[in-house]
């Protein structure tokens, strides 16, 4: 027999290497002698070699070589060997493995074995390594063995048979009937089997789960059972009884009542004494709380064991371990969009404190916590909280903080006061972190709010000589200073109007900005031309235009040339072109008083993202990222060849000359409106749908060289304030006669407030009345909802 | 369910693990690496759970050794974290004060220790002594072939 070291000696050896290419080594030259006695066929050694082989792969060493010595170990008649043998295989084979259905015939001798835990050792590696296929040949072995007369062989059995229907739910059948077997053992270990079959049962075969409510009155007695004895050694944990059965009772209970009332009913009983009795001074008795708080909460439970929950919750937002108090908010933020959101704002000095929190997933859920609770009275509260966590808080809560924070906060601003400042504020402190689009709703904001225009101007100001650095500080600063920049000049502390100039000035020499940032100076060291009154100024102006000129940069070469030309060819259109936005009026969504805001998005944001190639060259025009808002005050028509000229850019300067100059163009250039507005006849909008949170609308053109046929704009609104509706599809039905081509919607996602649209043609060759039967589907907070609609509404124009 | 379940030391090595998904050999390695550096990471003040790749993470740490438990969404968190406890409490019972060496001279021991707690992924088993019953079977039948 050769000599081969001892299992213990190989592990000191590694341990002692110091390096881990030393170590790789050692263990490249023992798996070679491993193979070398592997071929000798040598019995005595044979669980030694398997044993090196498992540490050596729990190091990460391939060692699937040793698979075969495993199943000799197996048939061995030895106990020492057969373990060995099945921690083997049960670690070195997985499903994927075709040696492993050589196991299935020892295995399946072992289910006879006089000893309970060789039996006991075959379900485990069974259970290991089980693939559907070997699933199906056992399965009534295993059904078998729940009737063993030890309970040590019925529990495994129990969680073998979990792994057959979690494999293949099909064999479901064969087990739902043995549930309430195992339920009714006296052993725990059988019962938590059972527990754990029937809930995979329940996941795998929904329709079983009527089946297996006739259990829940069973599983409430075991419950109080648990709960009325006091005193159990067996299964004591610190004083509460087997806490690891309650909880997987508590679970079974809640996939078994959900949507159920009666098996809800005949719970709630037992899920409030469990609510009240359970000692919460340590994590044993929390536990069982914290399970109890997800199954009331999950189930339909009556109104007041709800709060009761939720009370619960709020003493754990209390506790002195962090772990409690993450549970705690975890669970609250899923039950605080659902009804529960009253009785979750009681507690809502405690989370605010967990804003304070030394964790960061702690705080980070607290602020997701907070933005839920924000309503039109506390938001003023919440909002100082939260603006001073995000002074100290690190980069990746400061964006999520920034780019979740502007919605709550233009729905509940107390005030235009408060709104701006807020706004203010937090470009101070995560200025850094605020997105494009949002970039953009803030100039709108700001250029809305005329009479704070100084205030703006001046923290704006400082603002970009503190930290030129960040993109989106810059660009809203540099947009309102050029603007309302005169401003800066007449207030206090005054500040001159080469000072303003020479900032910028500053900006546009820059190695921290970006292009498009230095798009934005340009604009505004533009429109300063027009709004400062020094004439030295303007000349220092133009000086800097002219040195962009021959920059390498295209874009703000061509800006420079543009302007440049402005200044030269067309110096008396400059003022008008230059001229003070105009404020957009849009009615609230709500209809409660007006708000003014700025169309000044840019047309990449707005125009949706698959588009007929006819409506590119238009919306080419604006340039793909231009921060150019639109000037509308127009003296002449014969001016929109020279405006487009300007605003246009490089590639797509030809084509503008083609643009046939009328009115219509302008039209949808400024309004952006998506569709070439050709028609002559004005075709009225109808709303086809609107009722919850959905509202489609449809807009028609009509073919001028098809009578017969027209396209149907739909364009599908999401009307929450905050929720993403996804999945979206849209189907519709026409009349025989009639023909329908449908083109691809431009998105099935539609963030909240936003719209999404599609393209339809229909033929309409008899030219009889239009009638539509529309179907759509989408998925809302997790929910799936469908619904139809008759639309027959349709304007008469279109069978004219 | 449980997804895995392992032992490292501070230093990152591995001492004892067992997966129940089928996770690929050569993954285990990079995703252990990857958890562990995530709980070195996490000094007191912060919670024993974090979300990683779809899965909770729950660890204790007992002296040099961390026990880490990867769990589906779904699982109690808290009362994993008292199943690690009871798990260490075994392990102490069985091996009188238990530590590091302890389990990686005896790993066919500690694993079947964990194999009558935790099996296919669920906790089955938790009274100490019918954990050990087996095991204690296993040494006499070591000692009667001795002998």
């Amino acid at each position: 027999m050769p000599s081969l070291q001892k299992v213990k000696d190989l592990i000191q050896q590694i341990r002692a290497c110091k390096t881990a290419a030393l170590e790789r080594d050692l263990v490249n030259k023992e798996c070679a002698k491993i193979r070398d006695t592997l071929s000798l066929e040598h019995n005595d050694i044979r669980h030694i070699n398997v044993a090196k082989l498992l540490y050596i792969f729990m190091l990460g060493y391939p060692a699937h070589f040793g698979q075969m010595e495993c199943l000799k170990l197996i048939s061995s008649n030895s106990f020492t060997d057969k373990k060995i043998g099945y921690l083997g295989s049960s670690l070195l084979l997985d499903e994927r493995q075709d040696v492993h259905l050589l196991l299935t015939n020892s295995i399946k001798k072992e289910f006879n074995h006089s000893s309970q835990y060789v039996v006991g050792l075959a379900l485990s590696t069974l259970g290991c390594i089980l693939s559907a296929e070997m699933g199906r040949d056992l399965s009534t072995e295993v059904e078998k063995l729940f009737s063993h007369k030890h309970s040590y062989v019925r529990k495994k059995a129990a969680l073998c048979a979990v792994r057959i229907v979690s494999k293949d739910g099909d064999l479901a059948e064969n087990f739902k009937s043995s549930v309430k077997k195992l339920l009714s053992d006296r052993n725990h270990g059988v019962v938590l089997g059972g527990v754990a079959l029937g809930t995979v049962i329940c996941q795998k075969r929904p329709e079983f789960l009527e089946d297996l409510r006739h259990n829940v009155s069973h599983l409430v007695k075991l419950m109080r059972t648990l709960l009325q004895t006091t005193h159990a050694p067996d299964h004591d944990v610190q004083g509460v009884t087997d806490p690891f059965l309650q909880v997987n009772i508590l679970t079974f209970l809640r996939t078994l009542g959900k949507g159920d009332e009666t098996s809800t009913e005949s719970m709630n009983d037992i899920l409030a004494q469990v609510a009240t009795n359970t000692d919460s001074g340590r994590n044993v008795g929390n536990a069982v709380l914290y399970e109890t708080v997800k199954t009331i909460m999950e189930i339909q439970a009556e109104k007041g064991l709800r709060v009761l929950a939720i009370n619960i919750l709020g003493r754990f937002l209390l506790n002195s371990d962090k772990n409690i108090r993450y549970v705690a908010l975890n669970t609250l933020l899923k039950s605080v969009h659902t009804a529960d959101g009253p009785a979750i704002q009681r507690h809502r000095t405690t989370v605010l404190d967990c804003l304070k929190d030394p964790d960061i997933s702690i705080r980070r859920r607290a602020v997701e916590l907070c933005f839920a609770l924000i309503t039109k009275d506390n938001i003023e509260t919440l909002l100082t909280e939260i603006l001073a966590l995000l002074e100290t808080a690190p980069e990746e809560l400061q964006m999520y903080v920034i780019s979740n924070i502007f919605i709550p906060i233009e729905r509940y601003a107390p005030s235009q006061e408060w709104h701006v400042n807020t706004v203010l504020d937090l470009i101070r402190t995560a200025g850094g972190f605020i997105r494009d689009d949002q970039v953009s709703s803030i100039i709108a904001l700001f250029a809305s709010q005329t009479e704070y225009h100084p205030v703006i101007s001046a923290k704006l100001y400082k603002a970009v000589r503190e930290d030129a650095s960040l993109q989106p500080v810059v660009q809203v600063s540099v947009w309102c200073l050029g603007e309302f920049g005169e401003t800066l000049t007449t207030q206090e502390p005054k500040i001159e109007e080469t000072e303003i100039i020479s900032t910028l000035n500053e900006l546009m020499h820059s190695t921290l900005l970006n292009s498009m940032s230095k798009v934005f100076t340009f604009n505004s060291l533009m429109k300063l031309s027009v709004r400062l009154k020094q004439q030295s100024n303007i000349d220092l102006i133009k000086c800097i235009l002219a040195n962009y000129t021959n920059n390498m940069d295209a874009e703000l070469q061509q800006r420079a040339v543009e302007y440049s030309t402005l200044f030269k060819q067309y110096d008396y259109l400059r003022a008008n072109l230059l001229e003070e936005i105009p404020l957009k009026v849009t009615e609230n969504e709500d209809g409660t008083g007006e708000e003014t805001s700025l169309d000044v998005k840019n047309p990449k944001n707005v125009a949706p993202a698959k588009k007929p190639q006819e409506m590119d060259t238009l919306l080419g025009i604006l340039g793909p990222s231009d921060p150019v808002p639109q000037p509308t005050a127009m003296n002449g028509v014969d001016t929109n060849n020279i405006l487009l000229d300007i605003l246009g850019t490089g590639p797509v300067l030809p084509t503008t000359q083609e643009t046939p100059v009328n009115g219509n163009d302008l039209d949808s250039l400024l309004g952006m409106t998506t569709l070439v507005a050709d028609t002559s006849t004005h075709i009225p909008s109808i709303t086809a749908y609107e009722k919850n949170d959905i509202c489609i609308t449809f807009s028609f053109e009509k073919n001028p060289s098809n009578p017969g046929s027209f396209k149907i704009k739909m364009q599908a609104k999401n009307t929450t304030a905050f929720v993403e509706i996804t999945e979206f599809l849209f189907q519709a039905a026409v009349p025989k006669g009639f023909e329908i081509k449908m083109d691809q919607p431009d998105s099935n996602i539609i963030p909240a407030q936003a719209q999404i649209e599609q393209l339809m043609t229909i033929m309409n060759p008899s030219k009889a009345p239009v009638k539509m039967l529309i179907r759509f589907s989408y998925v809302m907070n997790g929910t799936k909802t469908e619904d139809q609609a008759q639309v027959s509404n349709f304007p008469e124009e279109l069978t004219n | 369910m449980f997804k895995f379940f392992f032992l490292v030391n501070k230093q990152g090595q591995t001492r004892l693990a067992q997966y129940y998904d089928n996770t690929p050999a050569e993954e285990r390695v990079v995703l252990e690496a990857e958890i562990v550096r995530k709980c070195l990471g996490r000094n007191e003040d912060k919670c024993s759970f974090f979300e990683m790749k779809g899965f909770n993470i729950i660890f204790r740490r007992y002296a040099a050794l961390y026990f880490i438990a990867g769990v589906t969404a779904e699982e109690n968190e808290l009362a994993i974290l008292e199943f690690i406890h009871n798990l260490v409490e075994t392990f102490d019972k069985y091996f009188d004060s238990v530590c590091e060496l302890d389990i990686m001279f005896n790993l066919d021991k500690a694993y079947m220790i964990l194999d009558e707690m935790i099996l296919d992924g669920e906790i089955f088993e938790t009274n100490r002594s019918r954990v050990l019953a087996p095991v204690k079977q296993l040494e006499r039948d070591m000692f009667n072939k001795t002998t």
